[in-house]
Parts: C-alpha cells; sequence; structure tokens
C-alpha cells in the first residue's frame, strides 16, 4: 500500500519535529513547515490525504490556512492540534460549527493516541 | 359701604383709629397694591410712624417676593407671615373691622363691609390670631423659594407630548448635576432621537453639568429596534457595544459617566434626576414602538425633596454596585484570558517533553537531540510556573525582598555572559554589548534585579532578529543629595512595541506574540516599584527600529568622596 502524505504545519519547531518523527516511524510521508505563510504558498492541491495544522499561529492562524487551503483543494482532509481552549471554541462556535470534534486533537496527546487518532481521521468517510 | 369715596375714607378713618396694632389678612395680590398704590403705602408709613404694631398674613408667592420684601420693610418692627391659599382681604384693630373679598392690582376699592361691634371685631380678632398661629415668618417662606424648595409639587403626566416638552426643559435646565437610568437600550434610543442626548452634552460642556447614565450596555447589540436606522443617525456604519460611550461623549467631554447595568429585565421606567431636587419618571407602556409619544405610558414629575432624594439614594447605590460589577467583569475577564494563555503556554512544552521522552526508546540515535529539546521545554515550563507564582505572590502583596548590598556592574556582566554563551549555543548571530567596569553598589534584591533584567534581555531577544544588536547600560544619575537613581537600560534592534500594547506594556497579559504569557514586565515593574524605583518603555526614535525598556533604583550613597566613583559614565553601544 503507497504511504499516506500528510502536512503538518505548527509553529513551534520541537511539535512539528516530534510530530514528523512519530508518523515517519508509521509509515507516513511528511512535510513540516513552522511557518503558515511558507506552508500556503509551496501547497501543491491533490498532494496530501491529511493536512494537521495548529491554530494558534503568527501571520496566519489555522483558520486562515484551512480556509485558504479549502479554496484550491476542497477534498483534503484537514485536522487540527490545539493548545488553546479559546481559539478552539471560538473557531468551533464561529465558523465551523459542522467540522466533527474529533477533527480538534487537543494537546498534550501521546504519540501512540496521536497516531490512533489521525488513522481514525484518515479512514473516516 | 360702596362707592370709591366712601371706602378709602373708611379705610383712611380705620387706619387713624387704631392705638396699636392692626391686623391685616390679604390675598397674594395685596402686597403689590400697598407698594402700588401710592396712597395706601403713605397710610403704612403714618401708622408705622405712630408706633402702630402690623400683623400681616398673606399668601407669598414665587411672583409676589419683591412686594413682600418691600412690606416687610414697611412694616418693621411689624411682622409679615406666610399663609397657603389665602382667599379674601380683612383688618382688624382693637375697634374696627374692614373686609372685602376681591382686589384688583393697583385699584381703589369698589366695596367694603365694615364694621365697629365690638362682638365682630372680637371675632375676627379671633380668627385672625388661629390663622396667625398656623402661618411661617415671611423670611422663612421667602428663604424656601429662592432655594428652590418651594412648596412640593407632585404632578402625573399622561401626555405624552406634555412629557416629552418637560423632560427636554429640565435636562436643559440643569445646573449642577444630572442622573439618568435608561431602562433599556430601546428607551435609550428613542431619547437619544428626541434630542436628550445632545442636551446633555450641551448643559455638560456649557454649564460644567456632572452627568451620569446607567443602562443595559452590553445588550446593545441584541435590541429590537432598528439598528441601522440608529447608526444612520449617528452617521455610523454599524452601532455595537462599546461604541455607545463614544455616541454619548465623544472626546473631550470628561463630566459624562455612563456605566451598564444588565440586570435591568424587570425595569420599566427611565428615571431622572435634575440637580437633586428634582425628579421625572417615565414608564414605559411599550419599548417595542419606535417613538417616545408611542412608547411612553405614565410620568411623575416630583420636586418634593424627600422624593427626590429617594431616588439619588437608589442611584447612588446602584451606581456603587455597577463599579463593583464592572470590577468583577474585568476580574473575570482576565481570569479568563489567563487560564487561555497558561493554558497554551503549559500544555505546548508538556507536549514536546511527552513526545520525546516517548521517542527516546524509539530512536537512541538522536538521544542529544531530544535530550536537548526535554530540557529546553522543561526549563520553559519551570520559567511559566514560576511567573504564575510570582504574580500570585504579587496579586496577594506578599512579595518580600530579601535585600542586600552587591555590585551591580559585576551581576550585569555576569549575566551578560550567560546569555551570550546561550546565543552562541543557539547559533544566533545577536550582537549583546556591555561594556562597563565602574563598580555600582545598590542594596536591593539581588534574585529579583537579575530576574527583572533578565526578563528585559528574553523580551529583547525575542524581537530581535539574527543580526540585531541588544546594548545595556547600567548608569549613575544623580542630580543632588536627595535624587540618586541608577538607571539599567536594555536597548534592542527589534521590531519595536507594538502601538497596541503599549499604553498597558505593564499590565497581566499584555502579549501580541504567539510565545509568552505577558507576564514578564508586569512582574518587573511590581519589583522595581517594591525597590522604590521606576520602570518605562519607549521605541527608539533615531530612526533604528528597535525599543529600549529601562528602570531605576535608588542609590545609596555615604560620602560624598563616593558619589565621584559613581558618576563615571559608562560607554553604550558601539
Amino acid at each position: 500500500m503507497e504511504s499516506k502524505k500528510v502536512l503538518v504545519v505548527d509553529d513551534e519547531p520541537d511539535l512539528v519535529f516530534l510530530c514528523k518523527m512519530v508518523l515517519e516511524d508509521e509509515g507516513f510521508t511528511v512535510d513540516a513547515y513552522t511557518d503558515s505563510l511558507s506552508a500556503f504558498s509551496d501547497y501543491k492541491p491533490n498532494n496530501y490525504d491529511l493536512l494537521i495544522l495548529d491554530i494558534k499561529m503568527p501571520n496566519m492562524d489555522g483558520f486562515e490556512l484551512h480556509r485558504k487551503v479549502k479554496e484550491l483543494d476542497n477534498a483534503v482532509k484537514v485536522c487540527f492540534m490545539t493548545a488553546s481552549e479559546m481559539y478552539y471554541e471560538t473557531f468551533r462556535e464561529k465558523e465551523h460549527s459542522s467540522l466533527s470534534k474529533d477533527l480538534f486533537i487537543h494537546k498534550p496527546i501521546e504519540n501512540e493516541e496521536l497516531v490512533k487518532k489521525i488513522n481514525k481521521i484518515l479512514d473516516s468517510k | 359701604m360702596s362707592g370709591i369715596e366712601c371706602t378709602s375714607k373708611v379705610q383712611i378713618q380705620v387706619s387713624a383709629n387704631a392705638k396699636n396694632a392692626i391686623h391685616i389678612y390679604g390675598d397674594s395680590k395685596s402686597s403689590s397694591i400697598i407698594i402700588q398704590t401710592e396712597s395706601i403705602k403713605k397710610i403704612f408709613l403714618e401708622c408705622v410712624k405712630r408706633g402702630i404694631k402690623y400683623k400681616y398674613i398673606t399668601e407669598i408667592t414665587k411672583d409676589n417676593i419683591p412686594y413682600c420684601k418691600e412690606v416687610l420693610k414697611i412694616i418693621r418692627p411689624g411682622e409679615l407671615r406666610h399663609l397657603d391659599g389665602v382667599k379674601g382681604n380683612f383688618a382688624v384693630t382693637e375697634s374696627e373691622y374692614l373686609a372685602t373679598s376681591t382686589l384688583y392690582d393697583a385699584q381703589p376699592l369698589q366695596e367694603v363691609v365694615y364694621s365697629n361691634a365690638k362682638q365682630v371685631v372680637q371675632q375676627n380678632e379671633c380668627l385672625f390670631e388661629t390663622l396667625w398661629d398656623k402661618s411661617i415668618t415671611a423670611e422663612q417662606r421667602i428663604k424656601e423659594i429662592e432655594e428652590g424648595l418651594e412648596s412640593d409639587v407632585i404632578e402625573i403626566i399622561r401626555n405624552s407630548s406634555r412629557a416629552k416638552k418637560l423632560y427636554l426643559n429640565l435636562v436643559n435646565n440643569a445646573k449642577k448635576e444630572v442622573m439618568i437610568i435608561f431602562p433599556t437600550v430601546n428607551a435609550f434610543i428613542r431619547q437619544d432621537k428626541m434630542g436628550i442626548i445632545k442636551s446633555l452634552r450641551k448643559v455638560s460642556m456649557e454649564s460644567n453639568v456632572i452627568i451620569r447614565i446607567m443602562m443595559p450596555i452590553e445588550s446593545f447589540s441584541q435590541n429590537g429596534l432598528d439598528s441601522m436606522s440608529y447608526a444612520d443617525h449617528h452617521q455610523q456604519k454599524e452601532i455595537i457595544d462599546y461604541d455607545i460611550r463614544s455616541i454619548i461623549c465623544p472626546e473631550g467631554i470628561d463630566n459624562i459617566e455612563i456605566r451598564n447595568i444588565d440586570r435591568m429585565s424587570e425595569a420599566k421606567a427611565t428615571i431622572l434626576i435634575v440637580d437633586r431636587n428634582q425628579s421625572f419618571v417615565m414608564e414605559l407602556k411599550d419599548d417595542t414602538k419606535d417613538t417616545f409619544d408611542e412608547a411612553i405610558g405614565l410620568s411623575t414629575y416630583s420636586n418634593s425633596i424627600s422624593g427626590v432624594l429617594s431616588y439619588v439614594a437608589i442611584f447612588e447605590s446602584l451606581w456603587i454596585e455597577t463599579k463593583l460589577y464592572e470590577k468583577l467583569m474585568v476580574h473575570d475577564s482576565m481570569q479568563k484570558a489567563f487560564i487561555n494563555i497558561a493554558a497554551h503556554e503549559l500544555r505546548t512544552p508538556a507536549q514536546a517533553i511527552l513526545g520525546f521522552s516517548l521517542l527516546l526508546k524509539k530512536h537512541p540515535e538522536i538521544k542529544d537531540k531530544l535530550v536537548d529539546g526535554i530540557y529546553k521545554n522543561a526549563s520553559r515550563l519551570q520559567k511559566l510556573i514560576n511567573n504564575i507564582l510570582d504574580v500570585t505572590t504579587i496579586e496577594s502583596q506578599s512579595l518580600h525582598l530579601n535585600k542586600e548590598k552587591f555590585d551591580l556592574n559585576y551581576a550585569i556582566s555576569d549575566l551578560v555572559g550567560e546569555y551570550r554563551h546561550q546565543i552562541k549555543k543557539a547559533n544566533s548571530r545577536i550582537e549583546l554589548i556591555y561594556d562597563n567596569n565602574s563598580q555600582i553598589f545598590v542594596e536591593s534584591d539581588k534574585e529579583r534585579i537579575i530576574q527583572v533584567i533578565s526578563n528585559l534581555l528574553d523580551n529583547a531577544i525575542k524581537f530581535t532578529k539574527d543580526g540585531g544588536e541588544i546594548s545595556i547600560s547600567c548608569e549613575a544619575d544623580i542630580k543632588d543629595d536627595f535624587t540618586k537613581h541608577v538607571v539599567v537600560s536594555v536597548r534592542d534592534s527589534g521590531s519595536g512595541i507594538n502601538s497596541e500594547i503599549f499604553p498597558r506594556l505593564f499590565t497581566k497579559f499584555a502579549t501580541k506574540s504567539y510565545q509568552g504569557t505577558g507576564l514578564g514586565l508586569f512582574i518587573s515593574k511590581n519589583i522595581v516599584e517594591e525597590h522604590g524605583g521606576r520602570i518605562w518603555a519607549k521605541n527608539n526614535e533615531d530612526g533604528n527600529k528597535g525599543s529600549t525598556v529601562a528602570f531605576s533604583l535608588p542609590l545609596k550613597i555615604n560620602s560624598p568622596a563616593e558619589d565621584q566613583k559613581y558618576t563615571v559614565k559608562n560607554i553604550v553601544g558601539s
């Protein structure tokens, strides 16, 4: 089976590194960015199976990146990793109440748990 | 008796016959007739001259005060008293009685009733004394009228256009103070449209009237009226919650204060209190209506002091309550901000520590990198925990200093050395400049002062790009024997301080960055101030970007000889 391709965007270098390591260990192919602007300018539609986006980021936050990417690539699956309750709540309430709660991964999360969640999201329709 | 000639004759006769006293009971017109009719005035003057003592009861009103004052002068040492609702006129002496029913301005009497029958005279004298006992002195009455304490008026107004007129009139004639409670946002909008707010602004600017308004501000955006047309009324695109304050008092007006009351669901009346001596309560009939005329029900005007002061008391206690409530809300939102920021800042390093520890087992080949990462994130956590504890200490006012005498220069040099090492280790090319050799002794909490300088350096590094420079200076600032300070400043070539953050730079959670809690400068300020110093910040003016944050500490100098040592200037930057 071809390996799944994932894009990780988080402004914390350590967390990007961590996520990339964990997913690569599980056989994923991972592109990682610490800057949402370059992540967007480099973005190629129909290239990824899943985007994992941090929410609270400078320059362009995860919501904005999600919105812009969706314009280019409506089919791609997106999930969010967040450490900020307030950001998460505002986002869900105001803009994306249709998004399933399952698409939000709360930090901190153990590595195995993260892989499980991501596989679940990838398997969902 | 009738006929002009006859009546004036009898008046003169009665006066002339009086030996000791003349008692007069006259309606509100009587005083003006005495003063304006020369012949009558003359009779009075002559009698007083003869030693006749007058007792005079009349109704003193706003309109006849000047005449009553004149009468008071003329009849002295006789007395003038006031009684409400005096009707008819009569005079009694020891032996005679004279009465008439109607008096016309400065017109001689057409008809009088006269008697010198002992019984009639005694009977009327008895009546007079009874009335005299019920009356109050003219002086008291005049004072009451002049101080606006004129007899209490409580009026119920059913006609809404009259209510509107009275409402505007009351506001426009306010001399010192206006208090208003608007029960609903709609009530406010309707009354603003009819010009109340304009009038309030006018009296506040022109007569320096102090205005206090209480209304539900927070529900402004959910009001039932067409808020777009209202926005149009104020030439604004949109009316949002907090614009209400700028609508009522644009910049430059500082004697209008507005507070929010949000538990007004039961309140159904606009309450206006003017100068603490008049109240106007407008009952709300239908809050959904567009105009004041349609929405208003009964209105009650009162200048009864006890009634008005009761409204004042209610207003004042609500006013205090709103202040407490506002404080509580600020506190609440601060707590929320704290939880949110702290949560993000706690979870991020926790995620790294957790993940890296688990990776260690699988990837021994990158052990060093992982351990470094764990250490770095654990330090970040530790720093946050210390900051949170410091804030708690500061807020519970239990920040204690362990003061000791130490060389600030040496301490800074030491710290700079550490930071240079860190910068190098992080492969960053930020230049840290500190060049100072003279000793500067301070008596401070060394650990705390180092904490402050570290905070300033951390901030400077955070906002300075690779290749930029940060310079530290430490200078003694000695003006005279009483003002001796050492000033430590940290200047960077970073992005400068965000103008949004600037006004609240030293308060809690002042951060625009995506890393950090915004607690550092709050803590630093408190440490510096606890030492008796000051802390300040500015964006660099001299073309270079970046900012300078500096703080002062009081300097202890023992002898003038030592002074010299401290004034050595440091070479800053290069």
